[in-house]
């Protein structure tokens, strides 16, 4: 009997063992945390954060500034003068040592206000041409430059310089340098342009300083229609519309007998193939992609040469979204969502 | 299970001086439907095949080996009987729906229908389909695999005279392989079954579960698992068994389970899902012959028919499926009696 009960000890006890709870798989996935939305009436298109202010673009309902540590609306606009509204913002750009604001109507021109004491809007005038789909700003203290994707008239550029005997900035340079494709987007990025010009592909373009014309390098065709393009010290990622997102590295771009081919990481990749991408945003090893009704589409891209999807989020209609510190900020059509992401 | 098979083989070299009993099995089969695809699935298969995981056919045929013991102690006058066993199925057509099966009972007797037990069920990986990974994509198929940890406590007692009830308690892990986490369960259940003991027929008995299925993972992962998958269930299941025997028959049997699901969510951005509820009804009949003192036979066939209840037409269609699975088996029973 002493054997038996030792036997069903031994027994009960290996029962025990193996029959303990399992533990569930867990996936390779990202996630995040919402920490605020901030209500921006019109649809929030675009946001350019300076410091902890937000100058945002709010379709119909103008420029908007607004303090993301208070959550307080500074300043809005929504009125070019009394008798013209703003039709419908799409990009905003704020040049900290000008106190200039860059306001871009959709497929418009390009609408100028300076910023004042932090809370409120002068709206100086007009600059640019129809079919203006992004700009970007190059300052310096008493001049600057608009760069800007001109749906019909190619790369276009616009130098400002300041005159202090009459007070004004007065448009001083400036050149058309046509494409044989639409563009639709552009980024700006320690001396180079990548321009998005839509069934064409990619076109790079370098700048040597501020006035100088930018100079040609050459383009890559992309799958689908390039739409955005999202500069970083070694690549560019191109929002693809349709046919998902792509990495290139700046390197395929030259034509030299010299060049180098990339390391194996940093080879040019098509991903996110079965999205609708509108917009991409880098920091570190992430990759935020804007999907529209979707959301936003997280990816790994610690080897940028294969990116990994970490999870799709739906956090509204997304058009647009960019890093502010840490945070993530996201431009819905329900307003300005500021979020963590989780690895 | 390295784990498992260890204890296994623990289990089975206790001493004692009660025989061992052992069973091999072998079962050869085959299902209409084996990834249960509705007649609209069925139709979209011919022009996706990458739905179909890999497969050519809708129907697969099947084999099955099985292994089991039992043993039986007596403590304080009473028997104690650990039983096992280890099943292996494998599809000929559809090779990533093979699986294992292991299961171990330990119930203690107490009297006459009196008895407590407690049982473990294991399924390992178990192949369902081909599903889009809704959590990276909007149309990336990929293979969902569960696995099933159940187990159950439950008590015998009798009722009237040559009536019984059983009363158990359950709970059961459905826990997915990546990347279909946001689809994991813990399901938490109590069945009561009543059997009535026929003089010179068999047996009949009436069972009722219920059962609440929480979706753990619900808000963990991507935008997949923004919908609850949580339901409550209902089933009912009657079986009945003649077990006198006739020049044809050792036992004939006839069961009918039904399950009636509901599920949690009403998310109408997701109609798939939304306010979906099904009844799935499986009727089976079955017969076994004893052909040597220890060979024995045993022929099931099983109807299986599912019927989804939505406010969208469509998905009543794609949910819906019938199944029709037809098994053999041939069982070698062994004593082992170590004087």
């Amino acid at each position: 009997m002493i054997i038996i009960k030792k036997n069903i000890l031994i027994g009960l006890t290996g029962f025990i063992f193996i029959s303990g709870c399992m533990e569930p798989k867990t996936e390779l996935l990202w996630g995040i945390e919402t920490e605020t939305i901030i209500e921006t009436g019109g649809f929030c298109r675009f946001v350019d954060i300076y410091n902890d202010t937000a100058f945002i673009a709010a379709g119909q309902a103008g420029v908007q500034v607004w303090d993301l540590q208070t959550e307080d609306q500074l300043v809005s606009v929504d009125q070019y003068s009394p008798s013209q509204d703003l039709s419908d913002i799409a990009q905003v750009e704020y040049a900290s040592s000008l106190g200039k604001l860059f306001a871009l109507e959709n497929n418009s021109r390009v609408v100028i206000m300076d910023f004042i004491n932090g809370d409120s809007l002068a709206v100086l005038g007009e600059e640019m041409s129809e079919k203006t789909r992004e700009i970007r700003i190059l300052e310096s203290s008493e001049s600057y430059a608009i760069l800007a994707a001109d749906n019909d008239d190619g790369l276009k550029w616009n130098q400002f310089n300041y005159f202090a005997e009459w007070n004004v900035w007065s448009n001083v340079a400036g050149d058309e340098l046509s494409t044989p494709g639409k563009p639709m987007g552009l980024d700006y990025l320690n001396g180079n342009i990548a321009l998005a010009v839509d069934q064409q592909g990619v076109e790079l373009w370098t700048l040597d300083s501020l006035g100088a014309d930018p100079v040609f390098v050459n383009r890559l065709d992309t799958p689908g229609n390039a739409e955005k393009v999202t500069l970083t010290e070694t690549s560019v990622f191109i929002a693809c519309d349709d046919a998902g997102a792509r990495h290139i590295p700046l390197v395929n771009y030259s034509n030299g007998a010299n060049r180098t081919p990339p390391d194996n990481p940093y080879v040019e990749t098509q991903f996110a193939e079965d999205l609708t991408v509108d917009h991409i945003a880098i920091q570190g090893n992430m990759a935020v992609l804007s999907l529209g009704s979707k959301g936003i589409a997280l990816y790994d891209i610690s080897y940028p040469g294969a990116p990994e999807p970490r999870g799709i989020f739906d956090v509204g209609y997304t058009y647009y979204s960019t890093f502010w510190e840490d945070q993530l900020v996201v431009c819905t059509r329900e307003g300005l969502v500021v979020l963590n992401i989780i690895q | 299970m390295i784990r498992f098979l260890l204890f296994s083989v623990l289990a089975s070299i206790l001493s004692a001086s009660t025989p061992l009993y052992l069973t091999f099995g072998l079962e050869n089969g085959y299902d209409s439907n084996v990834l249960r695809l509705s007649e609209i699935e069925k139709g979209n298969a011919t022009q996706f095949p990458s739905m179909l995981g890999g497969m050519d056919t809708f129907d697969s045929h099947i084999t099955k080996g099985s292994f089991s013991g039992k043993k039986e102690y007596y403590v304080f006058g009473k028997g104690l009987t650990f039983s096992g066993s280890v099943g292996l199925t494998n599809y000929t057509h559809s090779s990533p729906k093979n699986y294992e099966s292991y299961r171990l009972r330990v119930s203690y007797k107490l009297g006459s229908y009196k008895k407590i037990e407690y049982v473990f069920n294991h399924l390992g990986q178990y192949y369902l389909r081909h599903y889009i990974d809704r959590d990276i994509s909007s149309t990336l198929l990929a293979a969902a695999i569960f696995t099933d940890r159940d187990q159950k406590i439950g008590i015998s007692h009798p009722l009237i005279k040559r009536t019984w009830v059983n009363i158990w308690a359950g709970y059961l892990q459905r826990y997915y392989n990546n990347p279909f986490t946001e689809f994991d369960l813990d399901i938490y259940y109590g069945r009561i079954k009543v059997n009535h003991s026929i003089r010179k027929f068999g047996t009949i008995g009436l069972q009722f579960e219920q059962g609440r299925a929480l979706n753990t993972t619900f808000g963990e992962t991507a935008v997949a698992s923004d919908f609850d998958r949580s339901y409550s269930y209902y089933q009912f299941y009657i079986p009945m068994a003649k077990t006198k025997r006739n020049r044809w028959t050792d036992g004939v049997g006839i069961s009918t389970r039904m399950d009636i699901r509901a599920y949690d969510a009403e998310n109408l951005s997701d109609p798939l899902h939304a306010g979906r509820n099904h009844l799935d009804v499986k009727l089976d009949v079955w017969a076994k012959k004893i052909l040597t003192e220890s060979i024995t036979i045993k022929s099931t066939i099983r109807y299986r028919s599912r019927s989804t209840e939505s406010q969208f037409e469509w998905v009543e269609s794609l949910k819906s499926f019938n199944q029709w699975q037809l098994a053999c088996k041939l069982e070698w029973n062994m004593i082992y009696d170590n004087y």
